[in-house]
Order: structure tokens, then C-alpha cells, then sequence
């Protein structure tokens, strides 16, 4: 019988490789709307918004990128806007979620929040145009730690 | 139950060809259930400019009570849809998953001759106002519906006029229904017509301009059940992907080949949420199949038309190979009453139109009109079955994608583009192989077997001997490798092959690897076999630390 199990092993094993998305160095959020790869946004550029196909408020897709926090067991994810220029809300939105550990490509051992929509509650497309808004994001672990941050920028309705 | 369920499946199903080989419609058996929770089927004709969303409906309660409402971006055309288009899609592209038996070496088989044998054993008109904030756009009959279109200032100001009309809705979908009466989106209700029952239920079609898929999932959150599949097809030109939300391909060796994969939703499940709960799989992309729902030409409508008898009719109609279905088994009703008496003794109403005659006592032929029962046919079934070949003339591809969402994860409408740059084929039909590593005299229950999935992945499991001895599973034994659920997580779009985020591929075919040269430990260490449970489980914590660790 070649069916061979393992009783004393844990000497043996091989070490285990390094995981990705350990925690590591300071927790920082890199934010950007999701038709830019981070490092391509820069205060003032557009924010792209439009309205979903099938109803609800409009939106615009955000990428949140973390680092040095463990999320392993989910996050609170924490949105809002305001127009910059005249301080009123644009909108806010918290819910319980997970993020992605990355494993390849550029953010390889950061944990992600894709195409995440921040929703103009409460307003029209036509009342939004030209706006410039900081939006916010904050992301929460379960022990409470938190990373927030903003892309200002103007509001532009280009969603096909 | 007061609550409506909006875009709720309900989807019932018998294999066709079972159906069929006992000579009735339904065989005599009560008609099995498949709530597969929510199910929509678009059509997507960018040319055109159109969208077909066909959308199952699920309710369970009084007829009185049933109403059902949706938001959609334009004024749409409405028309009653076919339980049989779902049932035709679903049997095209419903995920299989096949465990082929390979023997190697020299398996001794006069065990597995006495085992195998024992197991054998085994278009809107003009609006109008309806005051208090609200415009009604169009009020109409749909099938067993009576439906509105309609418009409102606020979710509050909607509800109270569909209340007030007799759509009885809760008043706790006013905070869903708000962002999208914000954004002038109208809004379908239904409810049952007069004389029409919960029985009745149909799927509804509705046509309207757009050239994008999107399932409305925050309105569904009020009536969601706890991890709820979302199923989606998308009829069009070419391969559909989630916009919005991410893409998993899941872990095959998640997958518990020896119980037919019936683990799926939950593998589903579980890759969903590895991916922050936003995840679709693709089930199937390929061809659509048109004929493949209904045959017109095995239609003989003059051969109803000139029945004398209802005996006469349901004979003729029997031999024309209609599919079984809910919406079948709804017109018969409609053609020929299903008598109360029968139903108080307990005779399912697919029994009684499976063997009319059997019960002819109880079926009034003085009154037949073959016209009528004809019409309730073509109208509760036919014109169903027409609309479905209909769409899937009109596209010639099917993608079919699943999810599962809890209603706190139900935040973003999904949305769904055309890809025609990826690979457009995904097949349904998954096949691993178990491999009898027999050495010479051993029998096939004791030798030793080798899992061997489609990715090439070997994963070594013991004998059925030992299987058995321990009282365990070979599922149990592969619980190692059966995470992630997901071993790719993806992020696609309308062009490219997308930016994949998590690949899992390399570590999982590693850790196969380890399985396979070292039992189910993490590392080499070896023991004469076999041992205990307790055994087992020793092995098994180093993976499970490393799991932990990896994610």
C-alpha cells in the first residue's frame, strides 16, 4: 500500500513561502478612478460618472489599493463626496466587504477594491456636470485600523 | 406574505427525455421545485439598439397579495415570457461535472464485477397623470399580469399610488426604490389580473432601448435569501463578462467530483467572496441553439383545432413532443379545468393530464370547445415558446454567468459588455478522471487512485478500502486543496483579456504536487499505512496553517 500519511512531519517541512499581502511597513490607500492605473491620476483630471444602465443613482468607479493592513477577514468600506467648491454631500455609502490580495501584476501583494461605485445619492446627472468633487474612501479592518483617502477632480458624464 | 419578490426565479424542471419515455407529459410525478434563486436572460441587439430581459417570478403566498415590481431605464414593451426558454437555456448551459473511471495496472475484477452490479440497483402609449407626484406611462394585461409603467417624484409618493392601485407592496422598499426614482428611471409593477392565480405565474419580457445588460440587484436585497445565486445569460454577438465586477475561474479541485459536483453553488459561493463578493463565473459561453426549445414544425395546430374530445386533444398534443414544463402544465389548466375533486383525493394535477382518461368521469366533454382550448394553450405556452426561439434566433451567442450575493453585498448592478477579443468558448462540461493505480493482484477497491483534473493536476487518494474503513470521503480527504475556491481572479472588460489580480494556478498545481509525493501532508515525511482520522488530521493542520498564512 503506497497510501502514506504523515504523523510526526512538522520538523521536515519546507518553509513555507513568503504570502502575499503580509503585513508590512505602514498602512497606506492609494486611490483612483478605475479607468486610470494608479500613479496616472493627478488632482484636477476628470472624475468620470455616469448612470448605471439599469436604473439607480449615478456613479463613479473607484480602485482602492491597501497596504500594511491585515484584511483577511474583511473591511469596512467607507464612501463620500462633497463638491469642493461649495460643501455640499454628494453622497455616501458604507457597507462590509472583502477586498482582493493581489498576487500578480502591478499590485501584486496589496489587497485591492475594484471598480467600487461611489453613488450620487440624491442627485441628477444634469446637476453633477462640471462639479469639482473630493471623493472619499475609507477602508477599516476588523481590529479598527483604518486607511482613508481622497481624488478631487472634475465631474465629467462619459459612462457608456 | 405580503412581500413582493422581484426578480425571483421560480423554475421547474423535469429532463425531457425522461418526461417523454413514460408516455405522458410529466410522467406521473409531482413537479419538482428548482429554486435556483434569481435568473434573468437578456438579449442585447447593439445594432438595434435594444435590450430583451426575460426575468423569472417567484412568489409564495395569497393571489391577492402577489405584486412584483422593477426599474428599468426606458419605457419598456411588455409580453409574457416562457418558463421554457429558462428551462431550454438552463439544460444547454447548466454546469456538468463527470467523473471518468480509468484502471491501470492489474486490477484484480471480480469485486468490481459484483460491486458494479450491485450498484445497478441502485410599445407604450401616451402618459398620463396620476397625480401626487406620480405619471403613469402605460397600464396594460400581460399574460396573467395587469401591469403599470410608471414614473414618481419620490419612492414614497410611488408606492402609496401602487398601494393605492392594488400593488401590494411593502412599504420598506421605499430606501432601494429611492436612487432610482432619483435618477427618472420608470418602473414596472405587476399584479395578479382578476381570475388569475399565483398558479399562473409566468416569466415577463421586457423590450427597450439600450445596448447593456444590467440586473437591478438592490431592489433585490429586500427579499434575498442568504448567499442567493444569481444566474445571468446574455444573448448576443459574442462572449458576455462582467463589467463591473470581477471575473473567477473557480478551483476544480474544489469541486467534489464524486457526488456530480453538487458542491457548485457553494464552490460559487465561496469563490464570490474571495473576490470581496462581487464575482461572477462563467458557467458556458458558446453557441445559441436555435430549434432546440420549441419545434414549430412538430406544431399541428389544425390537428387541435378539429379534436372532438378533450381525450382527442390531449392525445394530439401529447404527440407533439412539447416540452414539460410549469408553463405547460398552467395551459393545460387553463384548456381543461383540473377538477377540485381529484385534487382533494390527492391526484396531482400532472397525473391527471398525464392519463386524461384515467379519470374521464371527472372531465366535462359536453361543453369542449377545441377553439378555446387551443387559444389558452397558444397564449399560456406556444407564444412563449415562439418568443423564445425568437431570441435565440436573433443572437448567435450564450454566455451564462453565476454569482452568489448576500443582500448586504447587493450595492452595485451588476453590469455585463461583449468581449469578442477573449477566448469566446466556455464549455459546461467539466471531466476529471479517477485513475485505479492497481498493482499487480490488488483489487480496484484496494488500489491506491489518482484524481487527474483538467488542468493537469495529479492529486494522489487513497484506496476505496480505506475510504470506507475510515469512514471518511475522498472530498474529506482532498479538503486541503480545495482552497481558494477561485484560482483566478480577473478583472475583465469589453476589450483584452482583462488584468488578472489573484493567479493561483502555479500554487495550486505546487500543492497537488506535495499531495501526491507526500500523502496529504505539507511536507515528505512518510508512515506505513494505513492510520487513523487522528492520523489524517495531523497532516492536515501544516496545509491549513500555510492557507491561512498564504491568505
Amino acid at each position: 500500500m503506497r497510501w502514506l500519511l504523515p504523523l510526526i512531519c512538522l520538523a521536515a517541512c519546507e518553509p513555507v513561502e513568503r504570502a502575499p499581502c503580509q503585513v508590512r511597513g505602514d498602512a497606506e490607500l492609494e486611490l483612483t478612478p478605475s479607468d486610470r492605473s494608479f500613479g496616472e491620476f493627478t488632482s484636477g483630471d476628470d472624475i468620470v460618472f455616469g448612470p448605471p444602465p439599469q436604473g439607480g443613482a449615478p456613479y463613479a468607479a473607484l480602485t482602492g489599493r491597501v497596504d500594511g493592513l491585515d484584511l483577511v477577514d474583511g473591511v469596512t468600506l467607507e464612501l463620500w463626496g462633497e463638491d469642493v467648491e461649495s460643501g455640499e454631500d454628494l453622497g455616501s455609502l458604507s457597507y462590509e466587504t472583502r477586498l482582493v490580495c493581489a498576487n500578480v501584476g502591478d499590485s501584486a501583494g496589496n489587497w485591492l477594491a475594484t471598480d467600487v461605485h461611489f453613488r450620487f445619492f440624491g442627485w441628477n446627472l444634469d446637476q453633477l456636470g462640471g462639479r469639482v468633487a473630493e471623493l472619499s474612501m475609507r477602508v477599516t479592518d476588523k481590529d479598527g485600523m483604518s486607511v482613508e483617502q481622497s481624488v478631487v477632480g472634475e465631474l465629467v458624464e462619459d459612462m457608456d | 406574505m405580503r412581500a413582493a419578490l422581484p426578480l425571483v426565479a421560480l423554475l421547474s424542471m423535469i429532463p425531457t427525455a425522461e418526461a417523454l419515455a413514460c408516455g405522458g407529459f410529466f410522467c406521473n410525478r409531482d413537479f419538482p421545485i428548482d429554486q435556483a434563486g434569481e435568473e434573468v436572460i437578456f438579449g442585447v441587439d447593439e445594432d438595434a439598439g435594444t435590450v430583451d430581459a426575460h426575468v423569472s417570478i417567484a412568489y409564495q403566498g395569497a393571489s391577492e397579495d402577489f405584486a412584483w415590481i422593477v426599474p428599468v431605464a426606458n419605457v419598456p414593451e411588455l409580453f409574457p415570457s416562457s418558463d421554457a426558454l429558462f428551462t431550454g437555456l438552463r439544460t444547454q448551459t447548466k454546469p456538468q461535472f463527470y467523473l471518468q473511471w480509468d484502471y491501470s495496472g492489474e486490477c484484480a475484477w471480480d469485486m468490481l464485477y459484483d460491486d458494479a452490479e450491485a450498484d445497478a440497483d441502485g410599445g407604450p402609449p401616451s402618459p398620463t397623470t396620476g397625480g401626487n407626484g406620480v405619471t403613469v406611462v402605460n397600464e396594460e394585461r400581460v399574460g396573467p399580469y395587469d401591469s403599470v409603467t410608471l414614473q414618481a417624484e419620490t419612492a414614497d409618493l410611488l408606492l402609496s399610488w401602487l398601494n393605492n392601485a392594488g400593488y401590494d407592496l411593502p412599504t420598506d422598499l421605499s430606501s432601494v426604490l429611492e436612487p432610482y426614482v432619483a435618477s427618472d428611471q420608470y418602473f414596472v409593477a405587476l399584479k395578479l389580473s382578476a381570475g388569475s392565480e399565483t398558479g399562473d405565474l409566468v416569466p415577463l419580457g421586457m423590450r427597450y432601448e439600450g445596448r447593456t445588460a444590467s440586473v437591478p440587484i438592490q431592489l433585490t436585497s429586500v427579499a434575498a435569501t442568504p448567499d442567493m445565486p444569481l444566474t445571468v445569460y446574455v444573448l448576443g454577438e459574442a462572449r458576455s463578462v462582467p463589467d463591473n465586477y470581477l471575473h473567477v475561474r473557480i478551483n476544480e479541485a474544489a469541486i467534489n467530483w464524486f457526488t456530480g459536483g453538487d458542491n457548485y453553488a457553494d464552490v460559487i459561493s465561496r469563490a464570490a467572496d474571495e473576490a470581496g463578493g462581487h464575482a461572477f463565473a462563467t458557467d458556458f459561453s458558446g453557441a445559441t441553439r436555435p430549434g432546440s426549445i420549441f419545434n414549430e414544425s412538430s406544431y399541428n395546430e389544425g390537428q387541435l383545432l378539429s379534436a372532438t374530445t378533450p381525450f382527442e386533444w390531449i392525445d394530439r398534443l401529447m404527440g407533439m413532443g412539447l416540452p414539460p414544463s410549469a408553463a405547460l402544465l398552467a395551459a393545460l389548466q387553463d384548456a381543461i379545468p383540473y377538477p377540485q375533486t381529484l385534487a382533494d383525493e390527492g391526484v396531482s394535477a400532472s397525473n391527471f393530464y398525464d392519463c386524461l382518461s384515467c379519470y374521464s368521469e371527472h372531465v366535462d366533454s359536453s361543453s369542449w370547445d377545441a377553439a378555446a382550448a387551443t387559444e389558452a394553450l397558444n397564449t399560456g405556452l406556444i407564444d412563449g415558446l415562439r418568443e423564445a426561439e425568437r431570441i435565440l434566433a436573433a443572437h448567435p451567442h450564450i454566455s451564462r454567468m453565476t454569482s452568489s450575493l448576500d443582500a448586504d453585498e447587493m450595492t452595485v448592478d451588476p453590469i455585463f459588455v461583449f468581449n469578442g477579443d477573449m477566448d469566446q468558448d466556455a464549455s459546461n462540461v467539466h471531466t476529471a478522471t479517477l485513475q485505479f493505480d492497481c498493482l499487480s493482484g490488488e483489487t480496484w477497491e484496494e488500489a491506491d487512485r489518482t484524481l487527474i483534473l483538467s488542468d493537469g493536476r495529479e492529486i494522489s487518494l487513497p484506496s476505496q478500502q480505506w475510504i470506507w474503513e475510515h469512514e471518511t470521503s475522498e472530498f474529506d480527504v482532498m479538503e486541503p486543496l480545495t482552497s481558494p475556491a477561485a484560482v483566478v481572479i480577473e478583472d475583465l472588460g469589453s476589450d483584452g483579456d482583462g488584468e488578472m489580480m489573484f493567479d493561483y494556478r502555479d500554487s495550486a498545481a505546487a500543492e497537488a504536487e506535495d499531495f501526491r509525493a507526500e500523502g496529504t501532508g505539507a511536507c515528505g515525511c512518510a508512515t506505513t499505512s494505513p492510520v487513523g482520522t487522528v492520523g489524517l488530521l495531523l497532516g492536515l493542520l501544516p496545509l491549513a496553517l500555510r492557507r491561512r498564512e498564504d491568505r
